[in-house]
């Protein structure tokens, strides 16, 4: 296959790229390979039935199985899949095996490009304590912690785990080096519980993650989540994409974002930029990236970094016209940045919410079932990440996400009418979905206000939000269309007959407010 | 007269329409037994099968639709609503036992005579147990021989509240 012209001075060149993803994630990645003339390839398994991502892609290939060790978390069955089909890149999206750095390394051993930072960025950014070492090396403000020294004296640990608690300060947290998703975590608001708080993260970590190193750090009140997108090249450069505001979560998941952040000032957003990219520097980060803070009033403090493309980056993408697959696969092939960081400039303000197959009246449980009905809305500044279409049916099989809606506008009150908007005219019929739920979040006069923090809809919603409709409307409906038979799929007398799009006297006495 | 539960609540609906050259128009809307105001409102078709206009107060309002098993899920307004449809006289919502009362509870109507005759499915008798409207409608058609109960009156469980003659 002749050379791509963007790729003619890249020292690695690569044509077909498997995406080892599926869903929205997969669909959003080949539409860049599109764009840029690279071949895409799909895989799918057992469990996958006729999949948009398959759909999309030039060709695909079957995982055999219908759990997902043997297939999205099989790295052989992987690298398998790109010989059998001559891919030479493979573009992990995010989740599954896309921060295994011993993936990354198998990937790159088996001579296939790897879309992605090297296996030894992952491992070091992996590990919590080790991260923490190098983001205060590289001079990253880090929540206020310690480290514990093991000496296999159990009398003698909890002598200094005492001691570093006072120095650190209560209320404070435990957590497990190797840790994620809460596992091995400890909230501890004074002495008398410091020594089974730390006993059961220990036992804990040990048994979750088979590491039972346990640091502390302080624990902040009330912050915000804030963090920043990075890109950096196989030749020592790097910029910053601004920040994104990450505040509103329920079960510890995000579930609106927004660019730029309500909260921050163009000194603060330059000095978190600059602190970003010192720690994705400190590990020769390449690609794209993410480093998370914390922020509070008065400073801002390292949290984690995400050594991958994160769900949100499409926020991103609308503020900074930056396509950032595209920008990974340029990276890949070993092209220097063409951006500079002065380019980089917010335009308006961006909102995603993320669009979730749940019942959120019910504890926010996934729903299944057939998307029978399936109409986005369309308009202005509206962009929908989508991995299902019309038809498709909703299983339990894999994450209840089936889209993210992401609106732009020239500021954030034009972007909050925007989402409303957008999120009225979003039809989903046939499996229950967040979408009324997401619209009662951004009308909230706190959301609207900017007031978002981590514990918002708690704050809000203490016992739960509960879904309302105008009952007589809805009864109506179905009565009429029972009496009309509409479930016959015909309508009426006219069924069978094309539809002149053209013919004005079809509009004429249609008026939609 | 077909009965619609409203599957967030679970209160049943009685809606009668009119075809009124094309459009249609509810004169009766009933919510758990008790008369709700219409308004003046009109349904009308549109090309797609999915798709309704209701006309009130002189503005159109799109309203999305599709079945699903029983259920009619409904968009309007940005809000959607599962609405399942009970044909009379279905166990679903008589509840088990036909001409008997399914459990305690209260009788609110008795909606037929003495010596009428019935058709199958008509409803009877509508009593209430437990929050939710339950209706005993007509197992054979036939002639009311007997009615052992009248509005207001508590039933217990497994009691013969109407009994029927099967027409030959």
């Amino acid at each position: 296959m002749a050379t791509l012209d963007w790729m003619t001075e890249a020292p690695f060149k690569f044509s077909k790229v498997l995406i080892a993803n599926r869903g929205e994630i997969a669909c959003r990645i080949i539409r860049a390979c599109r764009e840029m003339s690279l071949a895409s390839v799909a895989i799918y398994s057992d469990a996958d039935n006729d999949p948009l991502h398959v759909e999309m892609a030039d060709e695909s290939i079957h995982l055999p199985g219908d759990d997902l060790a043997s297939t999205y978390l099989s790295g052989s069955a992987i690298i398998n899949a790109c010989r059998a089909v001559g891919a030479d890149a493979i573009h992990p999206g995010y989740g599954f095996l896309s921060e295994r750095a011993d993936f990354a390394e198998l990937v790159e051993a088996s001579g296939i490009i790897w879309i992605g930072p090297s296996a030894k960025a992952i491992d070091s950014m992996g590990d919590k304590v080790r991260a923490r070492r190098l983001m205060a090396e590289a001079g990253v403000p880090l929540v206020p912690g310690a480290e514990l020294v093991d000496s296999g004296d159990l009398s003698e640990l909890m002598a200094q785990l005492h001691a570093r608690a006072a120095e650190v300060g209560f209320p404070l947290l435990l957590k497990a080096s190797a840790g994620g998703g809460g596992k091995g975590m400890r909230a501890v608001d004074g002495a008398g519980e410091l020594d089974s708080a730390y006993l059961s993260a220990q036992r804990e970590a040990q048994s979750s993650f088979g590491d039972g190193t346990v640091y502390l750090e302080r624990r902040l009140i009330s912050p915000r989540h804030i963090e920043i997108q990075v890109l950096c090249d196989t030749h020592g450069n790097g910029v910053h994409l601004l920040e994104r505001e990450c505040s509103i979560q329920r079960r510890h998941q995000k579930v609106v974002e927004e660019a730029p952040s309500p909260h921050i000032s163009e000194s603060l957003r330059n000095e978190m930029g600059a602190a970003a990219l010192a720690a994705a520097q400190s590990v020769h980060y390449v690609g794209a990236g993410t480093v998370e803070f914390l922020v509070v009033e008065g400073g801002f403090f390292f949290l984690e970094m995400n050594t991958r493309l994160q769900v949100e980056h499409p926020v991103t993408e609308m503020v900074t016209g930056v396509d950032l697959v595209q920008e990974q696969f340029r990276i890949g092939c070993g092209l220097p940045l063409t951006l500079n960081q002065e380019d980089i400039t917010p335009r308006g303000h961006a909102i995603e919410v993320r669009i979730y197959a749940e019942d959120a009246a019910n504890n926010f449980l996934p729903a299944t079932g057939p998307l029978s009905l399936w109409r986005p809305p369309v308009g202005p500044g509206i962009r929908l990440d989508s991995g299902v279409r019309e038809g498709d049916e909703v299983s339990i099989d894999f994450d209840p996400m089936l889209a993210k809606l992401v609106v732009h506008g020239s500021d954030r009150a034009r972007a909050i009418e925007r989402m409303r908007g957008a999120l009225t005219d979003f039809v989903i019929l046939g499996t229950t979905t967040n979408i009324e739920f997401l619209h009662d979040v951004v009308s909230h006069p706190s959301f609207v206000e900017g007031d978002t923090t981590t514990d918002f809809i708690e704050q809000h919603w203490p016992s739960g939000w509960s879904a309302q409709a105008e009952d007589s409307v809805a009864v109506i409906a179905a009565a009429s269309g029972e009496k009309w038979g509409l479930y016959l799929e015909e309508v009426g007398e006219s069924s069978g007959d094309l539809v002149d799009p053209y013919n004005p006297f079809m509009t004429l006495s249609r008026n939609f407010p | 007269m077909k009965q619609f539960v409203n599957e967030r609540d679970g209160e049943v609906w009685i809606v009668a329409v009119v075809d009124d050259d094309g459009s249609l128009r509810p004169f009766t809307l009933r919510c758990a037994g008790d008369d709700v105001p219409v308004g003046d409102l009109q349904i009308t078709q549109t090309q797609s099968a999915d798709e309704l206009l209701l006309e009130r107060g002189g503005v159109s309002e799109r309203i999305l639709l599709t079945k699903v098993g029983d259920v009619w899920w409904v968009h309007h307004a940005g809000r959607v609503s599962r609405v399942r449809v009970v044909e009379r006289g279905s166990s679903s919502l008589s509840g088990v036992g036909g001409l008997t009362a399914p459990m305690p509870g209260k009788v609110l109507t008795v909606m037929a005579n003495v010596g009428e005759s019935v058709d199958e499915g008509q409803p009877l008798v509508v009593m209430e147990a437990m929050k939710m409207e339950h209706r005993i409608c007509a197992d054979v058609a036939g002639t009311v021989t007997a009615i052992h109960f009248s509005d207001g009156d508590q039933v217990d469980q497994g009691a013969t509240l109407v009994e029927i003659e099967q027409a030959e």
